[in-house]
């Protein structure tokens, strides 16, 4: 089974390296194999929402750098973790970097309706789950619903399950151990 | 909430003066504009790139006492660039005296029918006026924003009547000092044609344009093994 981990965290010193420490430890030694892109180290341009992904090169991003080979990792995984500190509810501009650059590639223009709403329709016959972790420094109801909520709505957008859960800053590493395993399991594993 | 003096419109798009958010946010700047109101027009796209224009733009958003965020959904929430601005302006602003005499004012239109698959944008944005300390007036959520296509609002006749109505009503309300009213809300979510054609023109718009490009058989492309 494969795993791609994206590390939205803007410095070295966010406890959003720890998570995805403790998150790859965990994934290695139940024998996953494990691509991890820190996502600050890379070269990712801004979706310039051209459609080119639809229309030039039906499926591949028309901008050459890592977020380029982004929709391949993503349909060559069977798992994709977002690991990001909770920006205003969502997620960081890190990360959201990333994710940006691949969900118009591996869906198609068409519309379709998804439990009476409009989406895009799939690319593909299936799309890795998603589980995202968000790092608050305390508790905050409003921004752990709004993460809560946007996560699974990506999730219906891409067509699979997705799962969120928060972990904070304070935690101790056995807590967010238990965080990452918990929600690990909520998606089939 | 007292009556703006300055506005500042950043317009969130990677398309930027192209595009629907553009379209939007102009409007409503310049029923502003007919009522007194200073402003000033930003395109985040442009911003962020120079370490000057991006001074430029948070010394445009300190100065300004109406600050309008007009953006697409990007996968259910902002585009890269705008939760990027969020985060500056947060660190430039926080702390600072009489922040609750800044109102923001978020729009945000998606490509789906659906106004309400904006929700989750609007939401970032009020958290963010409110963690930051400023004075929340409001959020509009548009579906349906292929029907614009980054023209302008008074060329697009009965189809975005709807729309315009509803930033008019938002103008005079900021002007009043008061916040976004319910009217407008609901006016800016309902579509100016109905939601099977809309979906029906859409689909038919990419096939049309896929023929332009050539590129018609290879839509369906499923260029990575999985």
């Amino acid at each position: 089974m494969k795993a791609l981990v994206l590390n939205g965290s803007k410095t070295e010193k966010e406890a959003v390296n720890s998570v995805s420490d403790y998150l790859v430890d965990f994934l290695r030694t139940n024998n996953y194999e494990v691509d991890v892109m820190v996502l600050r180290d890379e070269k990712i341009a801004s979706c310039l929402g051209c459609f080119g992904c639809w229309l030039n090169t039906p499926g591949e991003c028309v901008i050459k750098d890592a977020g380029s080979d982004l929709p391949r990792k993503v349909i060559q995984s069977d798992y994709v973790f977002l690991l990001t500190s909770v920006t205003f509810g969502m997620y960081s501009s890190e990360l959201k970097k990333a994710l940006d650059r691949f969900p118009c590639p591996v869906l198609l223009p068409f519309f379709k309706r998804i439990n009476g709403e409009i989406h895009h329709a799939p690319r593909y016959d299936k799309y890795p789950s998603l589980v995202a972790i968000g790092v608050l420094p305390n508790p905050d109801e409003e921004s752990e619903q709004t993460f809560a909520t946007l996560v699974g709505r990506n999730g219906i957008n891409l067509h699979t399950n997705a799962i969120s859960s928060i972990v904070y800053s304070n935690d101790k590493p056995d807590v967010i151990k238990e965080k990452i395993v918990a929600a690990f399991s909520k998606v089939g594993v | 909430m007292q009556r703006p003096i300055h506005a500042a419109l950043l317009v969130g798009s990677p398309r930027g003066p192209n595009s629907t958010s553009n379209s939007l946010g102009t409007y409503l700047l310049e029923k502003l504009e007919q009522q007194g109101v200073t402003s000033e027009k930003v395109y985040l796209s442009q911003c962020l790139g120079s370490e000057e224009k991006k001074d430029a733009m948070l010394r445009l958003v300190d100065e300004s006492d109406l600050i309008i965020f007009a953006f697409p959904l990007y996968v259910d929430s902002l585009h890269s660039q705008v939760i990027k601005t969020l985060e500056l302006i947060a660190e430039y602003e926080m702390g600072k005296l009489n922040l609750d005499k800044k109102k923001i004012v978020a729009i945000s239109n998606n490509g789906f029918p659906e106004a309400k698959q904006n929700e989750i944008a609007l939401a970032v944005c009020r958290i963010f006026a409110k963690q930051v300390g400023f004075t929340w007036a409001g959020g509009l959520a548009m579906g349906g924003g292929g029907m614009i296509s980054g023209r302008p609002l008074n060329e697009l006749g009965g189809m975005v009547r709807n729309q315009k109505k509803a930033l008019e009503i938002a103008a005079e309300s900021l002007m009043n000092g008061e916040a976004i009213p319910t009217e407008a809300l609901s006016l800016m979510a309902k579509l100016g044609i109905p939601g099977f054609l809309y979906i029906w023109m859409g689909n038919r718009g990419w096939k049309q344009e896929a023929k332009q490009r050539d590129t018609t058989k290879e839509m369906y492309n499923k260029p990575f093994k999985a």
